[in-house]
């Protein structure tokens, strides 16, 4: 018993320790970029512009025709889609054939507070497509976003669909007024210019706080018990430890898209319901007429399934589907299940609409 | 679904109370006087955790859908964002005005100049490989272009008739 509770309280001071830190990290400067941990899989940068860096994952055997393009949330490091050898999307998806470009991020400083979506997304996203574009010799790539990233690649896709070939939105909270999340019922009431006229940006440690308060049970008690009662599994100490990491590595928000996504999104729904003005071009989903796979977690507390389902009702699309795997929101990119059943049928799908280079 | 919530929260405060009160110390007496297992007592000991967990975890859901809740917690906010503001002026008008009397730079100046250094650290970084590079390609050149030492005979490179 005392061995249990001295084993508990370490593992506790340990992720206390961990928190300050993110939070230390959060009030002083962004997130620095050489505290990733090392990659599974290696990468070349072939663009970096504005608030981006494109890395480019080289295919394994036979490469597809269509570059596939992951677009990250600008909350954390993307880190987590290549964590740790047999738990990594990229090296999953390289694996599969593909040629995989990932959008790593640049965090905002305090020059950037105008950054919206129209700076995102016809600038740096425009930017990126060209980029693999041109790195690839393709005209059209296939479009994979998650959560925040997946916001960023349904607006991009809406209003550059020429250059989309197959569109897959993973874990994206599109209509709000079914976001049915305990936490949300704060946001909605939260004057963000408030927030972005005090710090300029939405500062990091606030993105900490409020996925920690998103299931406060588990973030302050429930992980450091689960870390005490899977110890003797293998890799799950290391796996706790990556994941920590990741947890903590939030960066700030540019204030002006900090706004846009609380009012226009959170409060108002205006993409869901085709309101949404974004470089003065309102976005019509029905403008995405590419074959349209959207995967979402059955289990996700962060987005709830029934936000991310009316994606494939409001699309243009003819070939479109729903594809909802029993995990949660991280579940989806990191449990062993995805791996291993999730991502080869995602893959299968991808293939389906393209063909093997010759 | 509010129902199935509700059913949820029923079952893991039976569970608490039940794990709790009765099978936990039936579980411990009977493996105190050694005709129980250890086994027993801890899984007996989890089940009563687990739904501990899903009680606060549910106590907690219903804490933030409460809109008396969600206005206490919005005007706190807005409250401590405005005395922050206040304060942010405050340090700006008084503190700029004094740092630069002293000749010491802003936090803002400071941040400006560590986020220069950095772009410069990773494109200077990104051009060190670039010369690395260059110089691998340069010696490797140099190599091929250089005589083997099997066309050198007695310190002089040996002339090859060219067919």
């Amino acid at each position: 018993m005392f061995d249990l509770l001295q084993d508990l309280s370490s593992a506790w001071l340990n992720g206390a320790v961990r928190t300050l830190e993110g939070l230390r990290r959060g009030l002083t400067s962004p997130f620095p970029v050489y505290e990733d941990p090392s990659p599974t899989t290696p990468s070349e940068v072939i663009y970096e512009g504005g608030k981006l860096r494109l890395r480019y994952y080289r295919p394994v055997g036979r490469p597809q025709a269509t570059p596939l393009l992951l677009v990250y949330a600008l909350i954390k490091r993307p880190f987590i889609l290549d964590l740790q050898p047999g738990n990594s999307i990229v090296a999953n998806l390289t694996g599969q054939g593909f040629a995989v470009y990932l959008t790593d991020w640049i965090p905002p400083t305090q020059s950037d507070t105008w950054r919206g979506f129209d700076a995102y997304v016809n600038g740096d996203l425009v930017n990126a497509v060209s980029a693999v574009q041109e790195h690839a010799g393709v005209d059209q790539i296939s479009l994979l976003g998650y959560c925040f990233g997946g916001l960023l690649s349904i607006i991009y896709a809406a209003l550059h669909p020429e250059t989309v070939k197959n569109f897959i939105p993973l874990s994206v909270p599109l209509d709000m007024s079914k976001q049915d999340i305990p936490l949300f019922n704060l946001a909605k009431k939260m004057d963000p210019s408030l927030l972005t006229d005090t710090f300029g940006n939405c500062p990091a440690w606030i993105i900490k706080a409020g996925f920690s308060s998103l299931s406060p049970v588990h973030h302050a008690l429930d992980k450091y018990v689960g870390l005490y009662r899977h110890q003797d599994r293998e890799g799950y100490a290391e796996m706790f430890e990556l994941f920590e990491h990741w947890m903590n590595s939030d960066v700030p928000l540019a204030g002006q898209i900090c706004r846009e996504l609380t009012r226009d999104l959170f409060q108002h729904n205006l993409l869901a319901q085709g309101r949404l003005q974004v470089g003065g071009q309102t976005i019509d989903l029905q403008r995405i007429t590419c074959p349209v796979l959207n995967v979402l977690g059955e289990y996700d507390d962060v987005v709830h399934p029934q936000a991310s389902l009316p994606l494939t009702d409001l699309v243009g699309s003819d070939d479109k589907r729903n594809l909802v795997f029993p995990v949660g929101h991280i579940g989806v990119v990191v449990s062993s299940s995805a791996q291993k059943k999730l991502w080869p049928q995602v893959g299968a799908w991808l293939k389906k609409h393209d063909h093997v280079l010759h | 679904m509010a129902e199935k919530q509700m059913t949820q929260t029923i079952e893991d405060l039976t569970t608490v109370y039940k794990t709790l009160f009765l099978d936990l110390p039936l579980a411990g007496a009977k493996w105190g006087m050694g005709i129980g297992a250890e086994k027993e007592t801890t899984e007996t000991a989890w089940k009563a955790y687990d739904a501990s967990v899903r009680l606060a975890t549910s106590a907690i859901d219903t804490l933030y859908r409460s809109p008396l809740f969600g206005e206490a917690v919005s005007r706190t906010l807005t409250e401590a964002l405005r005395w922050q503001r206040v304060g942010n002026a405050v340090s700006g008008t008084v503190l700029t005005g004094l740092w630069r009397a002293l000749g010491v730079p802003t936090a803002a100046e400071v941040q400006g100049l560590s986020d220069q250094v950095r772009t410069l650290e990773t494109r200077l970084a990104q051009k060190k490989d670039v010369q690395t590079i260059l110089e691998q390609l340069r010696t490797l050149q140099v190599r091929l272009n250089a005589p083997s030492q099997a066309q050198y005979r007695n310190g002089h490179l040996e002339e090859r008739a060219v067919a």
